[in-house]
């Protein structure tokens, strides 16, 4: 299948030490802030077990904060005793990130923050400091390979037709914090024009690789990569380099543009938020070929079914 | 070769230097996918170490110890561990390698509360089959079952050859090379992720893009290869239609080969690997459409250093037959296949030479300049030899025996004006070029 609407379980994967995360049951909504945190960087070690004289595995009952809590230079951080107190203090403004083995603390200086957002409409299943699960019902479509953060906005076509590729001139601040669709390609220039100007996603058939170089670095995978920094967010359908999308594909887009929608890189999908009703059910799977010199991903007709290098849309990849 | 998920090794290398060798060869003959290496000089802070860790989600963290010391520098890789994967689900087990019970009982206080276990010192052999065990219990018998046969079927090669032998085989994304020789253990290397389907990308990852394309025998730029790359890396058992595809597969090839070789010499093993005197090649190298092909791509990438005659498994029976004989228990079928069906295709001569020397082929000579690479059509099992090494009989089958005086590690120009010619002769000599 290419389009599903079902009940879907997003996970969010969450940088390390987040300092807050929703609550299992919270309803929320896509784009809403499900986790936020500081970036972890260089940390600060206070003596903890040793300074207040217990045992590392007695330390959380003499702590006075505990991971991930923001503390201030000077700030208590875990005492014993009375009138011959013994105490560890923070030695600055920053955040206790850990707990080591020893007792020892992990001060780390909040140098940026983060934020995780909701993929879809729902409610959290799951919510610890690795993931926060939401579950909920929407429209999907499976990509091949995304890159950048999760993003989120309004579905939006910026070419006319699913062999079209991503014209850079199409894109402008009005577009901003919109999911746009490009056809059949978008290359780097469209890719890093549309960052700068906002747009929250880019979704197409196909990107080229060497531009994806150019914009995500050269470790860059062909399996994608989510990140949390401030990237470009884009979904490649198919493949890379040139990908025209099949009908069922490009319909789907079409009905469903307008809708709130959201790319999810974890899990290559686009989220979006639309009745069951707002587009029709595709029936059957298309099917995609291999280019011959592997430079394109195309539709081609079920009477291809058989031949080399061609697969159903859906197929494990 | 399967495209089954490999077991996802973290490796903490408290002690980087002491036990890296045998280390090595633990993860390697237990085909694990080393997701992430970790040492007290990465340059990474603290953060970023526990980033890096909770990115790679490894299965399991192998934490080799030769002793105390090693469990005190042992803090600053296993606090990042608990801050990064203290929260994943599953949580990844902890692996404490070691015969040192100082180093064991601080070990596992620091790698509280991730579930430990202990195995002996890697160093020792008892240590290291137990260490290759355990990760392959791990695995689990279906995804192992591929390697187990390669391994099978080089013990059996080389028990019918009489002699040491190689398999080498190229996978989706698995990279194998294994020795075994009459009455010893086979070693084994299975280099995961890497080869020329699934893996593509972390080839080029891994050897860099230039020396993928130097290949390639006529110009073509890097956008365009890389594109390849990808779209191969995404379309499981995508199948070499054209002349583009088939030199692709053929470069990325060259390069996984080449990377496992350097795994292997990572792991102490190089030299074994390139003392073989039968070669038998397997996976979608011995698919590559024409034997010349496969030939090309072992001679240039395996760097023997000893005379030894190349064979290979056309459409994968033999290792069909070996899986079948491993789940059989009988290997009379597989022993009656390798007479039959590894017919020797070619035989190589590697000569090392400051300028020029003489080489005995079958009781002639034949003087040989450095660079050179020609082939010589033998008529049956002949008797050759090169300076610095004993003779050896080789059988070199239809594409003869190919004497090979290239300096060694192999290298090319970085213009296409002078590259292609060069790699083209190589191509050209045994008939390899995709036309």
């Amino acid at each position: 299948m290419t389009w599903t609407y079902a009940r879907w379980a997003v996970e969010h994967p969450l940088p390390v030490a987040p300092a807050r995360h929703a609550a299992s049951g919270t309803e929320v909504r896509a784009g809403d802030v499900i986790a936020s945190g500081g970036t972890v960087a260089v940390v600060r070690l206070v003596d903890g077990a040793r300074r207040v004289g217990v045992a590392p595995a007695d330390l959380d009952r003499v702590l006075r904060v505990r991971p991930v809590a923001d503390v201030r230079r000077g700030m208590l951080l875990a005492r014993t005793g009375r009138r011959f107190a013994r105490a560890a203090t923070a030695p600055i403004d920053g955040r206790l990130v850990h707990v080591t083995a020893d007792g020892d603390l992990c001060i780390a200086p909040v140098v940026a923050d983060w934020r995780v957002r909701a993929a879809i409409d729902g409610v959290v299943t799951r919510s610890d400091a690795g993931a926060v699960t939401v579950e909920g019902s929407c429209w999907s479509l499976r990509g091949i390979a995304a890159y950048g953060p999760d993003g989120t906005g309004e579905l939006s076509l910026a070419v006319d037709g699913p062999d079209d590729g991503l014209a850079p001139t199409r894109i402008d601040v009005r577009l901003r914090e919109r999911i746009l669709v490009g056809g059949a390609r978008m290359a780097a220039e469209a890719i890093t024009r549309a960052h700068a100007c906002g747009v929250a996603g880019l979704v197409a058939g196909a990107a080229p690789a060497g531009g994806l170089r150019v914009v995500y670095g050269d470790d860059v995978e062909a399996r994608g990569g989510a990140s949390f920094d401030d990237r470009p967010t884009i979904l490649c359908l198919q493949g890379f380099g040139w990908g025209p999308l099949p009908r069922p594909v490009w319909d789907g887009l079409v009905a469903l543009a307008g809708h709130r929608a959201s790319i999810h890189a974890a899990s290559t999908r686009l989220y979006v938020m639309a009745p069951r009703d707002a587009a029709p059910e595709p029936s059957g799977t298309p099917l995609l070929a291999l280019a011959s010199d592997h430079s394109a991903v195309r539709p081609v007709e079920e009477a291809d079914a058989g031949a080399q290098n061609v697969l159903p849309y859906d197929a494990e990849r | 070769m399967s495209a089954a998920r490999a077991l996802r090794v973290a490796l903490l290398e408290a002690q980087h230097g002491r036990l890296e060798r045998p280390t090595r060869r633990a993860l390697l003959a237990a085909g694990a996918d080393i997701a992430l290496v970790l040492r007290p000089s990465d340059p990474r802070s603290f953060g970023e170490r526990a980033q890096a860790l909770r990115d790679a989600r490894p299965d399991l963290v192998l934490v080799p110890l030769a002793d105390r010391g090693g469990a005190d520098e042992l803090a600053g890789l296993s606090e990042p561990l608990r801050l990064g994967c203290a929260a994943q689900l599953p949580p990844p087990r902890a692996l404490v390698v070691s015969s040192d019970d100082g180093a064991i009982a601080r070990a596992a206080t620091l790698l509280a509360p991730l579930p430990t276990d202990v195995l002996p010192d890697v160093r020792a052999e008892r240590g290291l089959r137990l260490v290759v065990e355990r990760m392959r219990e791990m695995r689990g018998d279906e995804q192992l079952a591929p390697e187990r046969a390669l391994e099978l079927l080089a013990a059996r090669f080389a028990e019918a050859r009489g002699g040491p032998a190689l398999v080498a085989g190229v996978g989706g994304d698995r990279t194998s090379l294994v020795r075994a020789a009459p009455g010893e253990a086979a070693l084994a290397v299975h280099a995961r992720p890497l080869g020329v389907g699934r893996a593509a990308d972390r080839v080029v990852a891994r050897a860099g893009l230039e020396r993928v394309r130097r290949w390639i025998p006529w110009a073509v730029d890097q956008p365009t290869l890389l594109e390849r790359v990808f779209n191969r890396a995404r379309w499981p058992d995508a199948a070499s239609s054209g002349r583009e595809t088939l030199a692709l597969e053929i470069a990325l090839a060259h390069e996984a080969l080449a990377l496992a070789l350097a795994d292997a010499a990572m792991a102490g093993l190089g030299t074994e690997m390139r003392s073989a005197r039968h070669i038998l090649l397997t996976g979608r190298l011995a698919a590559l459409p024409g034997p010349e092909r496969s030939v090309l791509v072992a001679v240039d990438a395996l760097d023997p250093i000893e005379p030894a005659t190349i064979a290979r498994d056309d459409g994968g029976r033999l290792a069909e037959l070996a899986a079948s004989a491993i789940a059989g228990g009988e290997a009379s079928v597989l022993d009656e296949a390798l007479l039959a069906l590894a017919a020797p295709l070619a035989a190589v001569l590697p000569v090392v030479t400051a300028r020029r020397t003489v080489v005995r082929i079958g009781g002639r000579e034949e003087r040989v300049a450095r660079n050179a690479f020609f082939t010589v059509a033998l008529p049956g099992p002949s008797e050759v030899s090169a300076p610095g090494m004993p003779p050896a009989t080789v059988a070199s089958g239809p594409l003869g025996l190919v004497v090979d005086a290239r300096p060694r590690p192999l290298t090319l120009p970085l213009r296409d004006a002078e590259r292609v010619p060069a790699v083209t002769r190589w191509y050209e000599t045994l008939g390899a070029l995709p036309a």
